[in-house]
């Protein structure tokens, strides 16, 4: 039996003093059909646009059509419990998660229910819904989101607050780069969250094992709605995740955000859309289908000093089928985002992995967010990689080419080795360097084709021994001074003599 | 005819649901009949649904109330 003196006894007394009794009122409405996820309620007027309703204890829907004499709702959670004649309530609220920094190292669902097991406790919240930051609360994008990916850190690199599109067929990379990412900002201060949109459970399981065991849940959050989650829900998961990177960015914090994938969130929408009786337009897409998009990415932004100069960048994931990124859903995206990085089937399955087609592939905020020491290395890459694509026809016909035409086929191949890298192997903005300087000057020109990418790990391991100093400098200033240019031009130099 | 559910632990006394009567009449119209429930748990005070629209005196909310209170 607990013992009522003392503290506890004040704290209790003092409680029950502060309560009042008060009535409680409210109105209801009664449920007139319900089925496929979608519930009408006549009565319940002066409903809300996305207000959350409540069809007894714990089943929650959002009022998506409000009509003169009733509100019609798509709810969250299977429609088995709800009965015609059930009593339904406004909560006044529309969908809002639960924020807090308790979410690092968390699964939850886009209403804030934790899903790896463990309570969770939040007193602060969120509207999924929310303005993007005006015009004047911007700062241009000028810091560098390093993924770690050398084909993409070079030629498309990402600067924080930018939106950059990954793109591609199934099975083609798009949710390793992503998650290789996430990975890569243990080593900056920079926060992520990863939310999945209708995938599979087992895919969601993998995704945070991965994230696990490479360290990064610690500043990751995870927001799923997976594949058999009520289209409602899922439709609601990337505002949600949007409103948790705010939470984080509003503080000064950089955030990175992937949307994976947005190819299904188009589609559950439309379920949700044709449910309802919207009319639908091209693709059976309702006609809100871009502003579905554009309002979830224009919450990703650089935020000006007096906003906190924090963050959010974002990788939404598109899939297209049989390449083709004309269609609906991609053509929206892409005129949506600030670039994408367009992942080839035929580039995956001829081992060319990230299976970047460089040619196709953009970023817009480009240079500015490059640190100065890979500005300096990488400028020539893309023309020599469109160069190089060009020419490499005439080595399928075994045809005899001239001195230049060879050197530049070479440097072609050599390139496309070195761009080559292992999926969970981010590598540091001096590996990098090092490696494009190496390239540069020709190291591996004399090598054979499948000895490049042994010689580069031996080139980074060998600078990691011989030039942790030099490493250290790039890596936290982001220069390559001229005297670093020249210590590391020897490095490789002394690499080359010695071990090539 | 306009209806008037009141739900209560127990039984109304005589006047008291007179009283009770009167003072809805004078609110929605005199137009309402009015039906008494008896359910448990309400556990004491009242529920009167009218119109779509709970008033809720009961004691079993206050305690809900208290408790969600209490655990802030």
């Amino acid at each position: 039996m607990a013992d009522l003196t003392g503290t506890k006894s004040e704290y209790l007394h003092e409680r029950l003093a502060r309560f009042t009794a008060q009535p409680v009122s409210y109105r209801y409405g009664t449920v007139s059909s319900v089925g496929d996820g979608v519930a009408r309620v006549s009565g319940l007027p002066g409903r809300l646009y996305g207000e959350l309703l409540e069809f007894g204890s714990g089943l929650f829907g959002m009022a998506l059509d409000l009509e003169e004499n009733g509100v019609g709702a798509v709810l969250f959670d299977s429609s088995d419990s709800v009965s015609v004649g059930d009593s339904v309530r406004g909560t006044g609220r529309v969908a809002e998660i639960p924020v807090g920094d308790e979410l690092l190292g968390r699964v939850i669902d886009p209403i804030g229910r934790p899903l790896d097991g463990l309570p969770l406790d939040l007193d602060d919240s969120l509207p999924a819904e929310r303005p993007a930051p005006a015009i004047i609360d911007r700062r241009p994008v000028d810091t560098p989101l390093e993924t770690g990916i050398l084909a993409i850190d070079s030629m498309i690199p990402i600067g924080r607050g930018q939106r950059e599109l990954i793109i591609g067929d199934r099975q083609t990379g798009k949710t390793t780069i992503a998650l290789d990412a996430i990975v890569n900002q243990k080593r900056t201060d920079v926060y992520c969250i990863y939310c999945a949109i209708g995938q599979k459970a087992s895919t969601i399981a993998y995704v945070e094992e991965t994230l696990r065991k490479a360290g990064a849940m610690e500043y990751s959050v995870i927001v799923a709605a997976t594949a058999s989650d009520s289209p409602a829900t899922q439709y609601l998961a990337p505002y949600c995740a949007c409103s948790v990177a705010e939470y984080f960015a509003e503080q000064g914090k950089d955030v990175l955000v992937v949307y994976d994938d947005l190819s299904k969130h188009a589609v559950a929408y439309r379920a949700m859309s044709l449910l309802l009786h919207h009319p639908p337009g091209r693709e059976a897409y309702p006609g809100d289908v871009f502003y579905l998009h554009s309002r979830l990415l224009e919450r990703s932004a650089a935020l000006s000093p007096e906003k906190g100069g924090g963050s959010i960048t974002a990788l939404p994931i598109v899939e297209t089928m049989g390449g083709d990124i004309s269609a609906y859903i991609p053509t929206n995206v892409i005129s949506i985002t600030d670039g994408q990085i367009f992942l080839e089937s035929e580039l995956f399955h001829s081992g060319i992995r990230p299976a970047v087609n460089t040619g196709l592939s953009v970023s817009r905020v480009g240079r500015s967010a490059q640190y100065e020491a890979m500005r300096k290395v990488s400028g020539t890459l893309r023309i020599e990689l469109s160069q190089y694509r060009e020419m490499a026809v005439f080595t399928r016909f075994g045809s005899d080419v001239d001195e230049a035409t060879h050197k530049l086929l070479r440097r072609g191949e050599v390139l496309t080795e070195l761009l080559k890298q292992n999926k969970g192997a981010p590598r540091t903005l001096f590996d990098q360097v090092a490696l494009l300087l190496a390239y540069k000057r020709g190291v591996f020109e004399s090598l054979d084709t499948k000895q490049v990418r042994p010689a580069a790990e031996k080139l980074t391991a060998y600078l990691r021994e011989t030039c942790a100093d030099l490493a250290d400098e790039v890596n936290s200033t982001g220069n390559l001074t001229d005297s670093a240019d020249a210590a590391l031009s020897a490095a490789i130099g002394r690499f080359q003599a010695e071990q090539l | 005819m306009r209806k008037a559910v009141i739900r209560a632990a127990a039984n109304f006394p005589g006047d008291l649901k007179t009283a009770l009567e009167n003072g809805l009449r004078e609110t929605f119209g005199s137009d309402l009949a009015c039906e008494f429930v008896i359910d448990d748990s309400v556990i004491g005070g009242f529920v009167v649904d009218v119109d779509r629209t709970v008033y809720d005196w009961s004691v079993a909310t206050q305690l809900k109330r208290l408790k969600k209170e209490l655990h802030k």
